[in-house]
């Protein structure tokens, strides 16, 4: 009785958009970038023509290299300077971009198309009760209640968007997917287990009497770019995998802001605010002190510290970091570059931390490539990998040691001091015993 | 009667799974099935002993009352 009843119910028309609205149907995604009927796919074609380069000419003289112009037709995107060349280079621009660009062709045509975009229906809160299983892309769209996509292509859609602020909550979560059986490290369940007490607070009084003030979690996006530019409501989908925690998230780095604005401060709900700031972190760290590893946490997304001139950029920021004892998360484009900064890390002696997440794939990356608009033989997955470490700490040390001492006697205090602070500024009342 | 609304993930047809909930049932799936194989042979199992050991009653041991006397 209940199912028959079930069936009668009608799904309700998915399309309110009328026919002239859809420029593009599903079956007719692909076209040459000079050709495309959507016009900021025709200036990105522009753009790789005007900074990109061919990969024939690139072993040739200066003088003799030119800029690509011949587009294939296969995959629609100016990769090579004339026809000559592209025959010349034909089997491996088919065995390694070809296809990459031809669904990255599809997959930029298909998010300007016009057509409703089922997938971006991203739901609200959930009952309590509801668990959210954080152990890869799918469970965690299935168990949070996202519309049912089947396509791959609006997978990539999606993850595309959402891998900033999943990647943050995953890693936070007490349902993620990294277990001291997977990767975690003992240093790391006893940082993640320090911001998992606040995050996930035991609800054992609604009495107003032994109630306590709700903490802000702080979270700082060290050197963001794209994050920081995203559309708000997308981080709403981090602070539905804690109901009950206030976040206020930092973006920090040159980039972080649009040029011509002004570092600002919002509060988007109760539960986000937000913070842009465009100097670089270490200028901005005396600003934000003190930090606390039960509340506080710090994500790279992609910061490049292994490429050329990154260790210098973001030595006296790692420094920093590590002072604070608090966790950091840093991912990478693919494995090479994750492997770059992990060297670059190991190798200054000046750097002393622990690991807490060893390296490896991070499960929610973005699926969706990033192609580099100046050699699009390039292509990524932002986020790809993540790994995690904390600035070390020395629980014993020897006291007749003259220099040993002199170092405990200055931690000491910048404890006692924090505690002052703490305990000035915010009128807490939750006293925490260290060591 | 107020009806919860079928859920997305059993297509518009109310019934099947989409291919996003198998993607997000494939990590358990291999070990439900064992847990559901392991649960069915329990059961057969205790089901099967109980008719072997009982056997089929032909209820000789239940006293019957005399045949009734012939009406003449």
């Amino acid at each position: 009785m209940v199912y028959s009843l079930r069936f009668c119910v009608k799904s309700s028309p998915n399309n309110y958009k009328t026919d002239s609205q859809i420029k593009l149907r599903n079956d007719n995604l692909f076209h040459p970038l000079s050709k495309s009927p959507i016009k900021s796919l025709q200036e990105r074609g522009e753009l790789i023509r005007k900074f990109g380069k061919c990969p024939v000419c690139e072993g040739l003289a200066k003088e003799n290299q030119k800029r690509p112009s011949y587009e294939c037709s296969d995959c629609g995107i100016p990769t090579h300077c004339s026809e000559e060349h592209y025959k010349h280079n034909l089997i491996e621009h088919k065995l390694h971009t070809c296809k990459m660009l031809r669904e990255f062709n599809e997959d930029m045509h298909d998010l300007m198309s016009g057509r409703k975009m089922k997938e971006f229906e991203f739901p609200s809160s959930q009952p309590l009760d509801e668990e959210v299983n954080m152990l890869n892309w799918d469970t965690y769209l299935y168990t949070r209640g996202f519309p049912s996509i089947d396509q791959d292509r609006s997978l990539r859609h999606v993850s595309k968007l959402l891998t900033y602020p999943i990647t943050i909550g995953s890693v936070l979560h007490q349902n993620g997917p990294y277990t001291l059986r997977n990767r975690l490290t003992n240093e790391g369940l006893k940082s993640l287990t320090a911001l998992r007490t606040t995050l996930h607070p035991k609800q054992t009084s609604v009495d107003i009497k032994t109630l306590r003030p709700a903490e802000t979690v702080r979270i700082f996006i060290v050197g963001a770019r794209a994050e920081a530019q995203m559309p708000l409501h997308i981080y709403t989908q981090l602070s539905y995998l804690f109901p009950t925690i206030t976040f206020h998230l930092h973006f920090v780095g040159p980039e972080s802001l649009l040029r011509g604005t002004e570092p600002h401060t919002t509060h988007f709900n109760h539960y986000l605010s937000f913070t842009w700031k465009n100097s670089l972190y270490h200028d901005y760290h005396d600003t934000i002190h003190p930090f606390d590893p039960y509340c506080d946490a710090f994500f790279l997304f992609n910061p490049g510290i292994g490429r050329n001139n990154g260790k210098e950029l973001w030595e006296k920021t790692i420094k920093q970091l590590l002072k604070t004892k608090c966790a950091i998360f840093i991912t990478g484009f693919d494995e090479n570059d994750m492997k770059n900064e992990i060297q670059t890390i190991e190798e200054d002696e000046t750097f002393e931390f622990d690991w807490i997440l060893e390296p490896g794939e991070n499960e929610f990356k973005s699926l969706r490539r990033d192609i580099d608009t100046e050699d699009v033989r390039i292509g990524v997955y932002p986020n790809w990998g993540i790994f995690g470490i904390r600035g070390k700490r020395y629980d014993v040390r020897h006291y007749d040691e003259e220099e040993g001492a002199i170092e405990i006697k200055e931690e000491e205090e910048w404890e006692e001091t924090e505690e002052i602070k703490r305990i000035g500024a915010g009128g807490m009342t939750k006293q925490r015993i260290r060591h | 009667m107020v009806l919860p609304p079928v859920s997305q993930y059993h297509q518009a047809k109310g019934y099947g799974q989409t291919p996003a909930l198998q993607r997000a049932r494939r990590p358990f799936f291999i070990r439900n099935t064992i847990t559901g194989l392991l649960l069915l042979g329990f059961t057969g199992a205790v089901y099967t002993y109980s008719i072997m050991a009982v056997k089929q009653d032909d209820l000789s041991d239940v006293s019957m009352p005399p045949p009734p006397a012939e009406n003449k």
